[in-house]
């Protein structure tokens, strides 16, 4: 069969429920729709059976009562079609507007049918531009398993290079600085984490089976993963920047000035994981130094003495 | 493979009937580019409404649906004169994108956004709403960037045609600058916030890091766009390529300092020596390689250019005589 002629059938079947005032029966259908009345009994029924299937593929939910001449089927416009929910047109605009960032046809089809009621065009603003968002596949299926409650299973290489299996119970998907982390419990650990998404090597599998694993903590807690100065149990270290770094570092780590001497800027810095934050700070050269603590002043001191002595070029 | 695009199809036509609808006489092209559709396509489907329609199929039962002139009109289409509601993963990007820009610090359209999200729950199916809603609250999308005062003075400054005096450190000669800039697009992209300008140092059409500029002022005149500026071009084309006079560098990487892969565009990544990764990238430029490779320390080993493994040695030398004066 030409897939015009199942577009067609399909269609009609769609005006026909939509249009009927009370259930009609399996025989009233096949009497009304065109697309069927050239086939056998048997050939009817298998078709009738897809059709149901698709109309619900399709989103309209399909009612089924018995009538006294056996199942009658409608789908009730009042629950199946939209009824307009009153957006103002800067609502409208808005909108149109976080539409475009999800990339992708949920958030377009989305928006369409809402215009489709509203009579909306949604032109953004000229001269600002909002990124566009991809749900990756793997964010997808993080995303997937968060809805149902199931565990996933995975294996993540760390910032570090350790590569190592793990089963997660995932409680939510953060988007930070365009990369997609999966937060939830690591169940070996039995701790909270965050996983870059695009750290995992391979596949990620959801558990079988269709019973929830695990009942999440309220949404709350979901947050994006921590940056070296942010931390529960956060420690200070007393920094020394020079006036052309300070500022970057006062605006991402969101802290004031304690000082200024000899035209450097002392800063009180938040941090929690030594060795990231050593690394950080190793980063700025000779734009930091680090006056307390001694054991952050150590390892800074330690990593620029590897790099100062490696490989001398012409002894 | 029918199966599912007529199922697709099904769903596009319900939302392009009361689309068309709602609008009269909407031309061909613009039900095109909003449904992302070939004009064949849309032809397609005005030919399969024309002869679709409700029993008993008297001539007035039939949807009318035809093209002309250019523009499209559908009419007789009782049933469809609603699209469909909402689904739930409809529901759900529409929620959680919404929130993300209602999040931007300094939109105007904020609290229009949140009232309209508000309103969304009355467009689900009623026993989606409620899922929708939570599983939005699992999804924390930040589209922000440290500086968002500046993306709002650049924002308005866009709007306005004002020309813009800042502060600006470029992380690829790791130095600050200071320049006039004529404000032309503003956008984000790959995680990160940009501003398109004709920069007046250079002379030419330049791309800022919105994060990287330190401080800015109105510098108190107007500016005309310049003639040849495409906007466009920013959301077709890759924001920065390798040009062929850029340094090549070549970086062995232990384990410990394979996060050094994620944060540069590498040109090719193989196995090193001794189970280290290998990593080749171009760069126009080497201080904001010896910042990073300051940062991963000796996990990271520079093979090539003798020059960046030169300045990195100078860089840690510099920064440790700080810690202990000879």
């Amino acid at each position: 069969m030409a897939p015009a002629d199942k577009a067609e059938r399909l269609l009609d079947l769609v005006i026909l429920l939509l249009s009927a005032s009370r259930p009609l029966t399996v025989s009233e259908i096949r009497e009304r729709i065109p697309g069927y009345g050239q086939h056998n009994e048997e050939s009817f029924h298998r078709m009738f059976e897809r059709d149901k299937a698709e109309l619900r593929d399709i989103g309209l939910p399909l009612e089924q009562q018995e009538t006294l001449a056996g199942p009658g089927y409608r789908v009730r416009a009042r629950e199946a079609l939209l009824d307009d929910p009153g957006l103002t047109v800067d609502e409208q605009a808005a909108l149109a507007l976080a539409a475009r960032v999800w990339e992708g046809r949920d958030a377009s089809s989305g928006w369409l049918k809402l215009a489709a009621i509203s009579g909306a065009t949604g032109e953004g603003p000229e001269g600002f531009v909002l990124p566009r968002v991809t749900l990756t596949p793997e964010a997808a299926t993080v995303l997937d398993a968060v809805a149902r409650r199931k565990r996933v299973s995975f294996r993540y290489r760390t910032a570090a290079g350790e590569v190592r299996d793990r089963e997660v119970e995932p409680y939510g998907l953060v988007l930070r600085r365009g990369q997609w982390y999966l937060t939830g419990r690591d169940v070996d650990a039995d701790g909270s984490r965050h996983f870059k998404i695009g750290r995992v090597e391979g596949t990620i599998t959801i558990a079988t089976g269709t019973e929830p694993d695990f009942d999440p903590p309220p949404p709350g807690g979901i947050d994006a993963p921590r940056a070296p100065w942010e931390g529960e149990e956060a420690e200070h270290a007393r920094i020394s920047f020079s006036p052309d770094t300070a500022w970057s570092v006062q605006r991402r780590a969101g802290v004031g000035t304690v000082g200024e001497r000899d035209g450097s800027v002392e800063l009180l810095v938040p941090f929690s994981d030594l060795p990231s934050f050593a690394s950080w700070i190793a980063g700025f050269g000779e734009r930091a130094l680090v006056l307390e603590p001694a054991d952050l002043r150590d390892a800074v001191i330690g990593r620029l003495r590897a790099l100062a002595g490696s490989e001398p070029h012409g002894g | 493979m029918a199966v599912e695009a007529t199922v697709e199809r099904l769903k596009r036509i319900m939302v392009l009937v009361p689309w068309v609808m709602q609008r009269g006489a909407p031309t061909v092209e613009d039900v095109c580019r909003q449904f992302g559709m070939t004009g064949a396509e849309l032809a397609a489907d005005i030919d399969l409404l024309m002869v679709c329609g409700l029993w008993p199929f008297m001539p007035g039962d039939y949807i009318e649906a035809f093209i002309e002139g250019g523009r499209v009109t559908i009419s007789m289409a009782h049933a469809l004169e609603r699209p469909p509601r909402l689904t739930r993963r409809e529901a759900l990007a529409l929620l959680v994108a919404g929130r993300a820009v209602a999040d931007l610090p300094g939109l105007d359209a904020a609290a229009s956004l949140r009232s309209a999200l508000g309103k969304l729950a009355a467009a689900v199916s009623p026993g989606d709403a409620p899922h929708a809603e939570d599983l939005a609250d699992r999804v924390a999308m930040s589209l922000g960037t440290e500086g968002a005062d500046v993306l709002a003075v650049l924002r308005a400054a866009v709007a306005e045609r004002a020309r813009l005096r800042m502060s600006y450190y470029s992380a690829g000669r790791d130095e600050l600058s200071s320049r006039e800039i004529d404000p032309l697009l503003v956008f984000g992209a790959a995680g990160s916030w940009y501003v398109a300008t004709h920069d007046h140092l250079s002379g030419e059409e330049r791309l800022f890091r919105v994060d990287r500029i330190k401080e800015i002022e109105r510098a108190g005149e107007r500016f005309e766009p310049p003639a040849g500026f495409d906007a466009s071009r920013y959301q077709r084309e890759p924001l920065f390529t390798a040009a062929e006079r850029d340094i090549e560098v070549v970086l062995d990487l232990a384990p410990g300092a394979a996060w050094l892969a994620e944060v540069v565009t590498a040109e090719a990544i193989t196995k090193g020596e001794a189970g280290a990764t290998r990593l080749k990238l171009r760069t126009p430029q080497l201080p904001w390689l010896v910042r990073l490779l300051l940062s991963a320390g000796p996990d990271a080993r520079v093979v090539s250019p003798p020059e960046l493994a030169d300045a990195l040695r100078t860089a840690a030398a510099t920064a440790l005589a700080r810690y202990e004066p000879v």
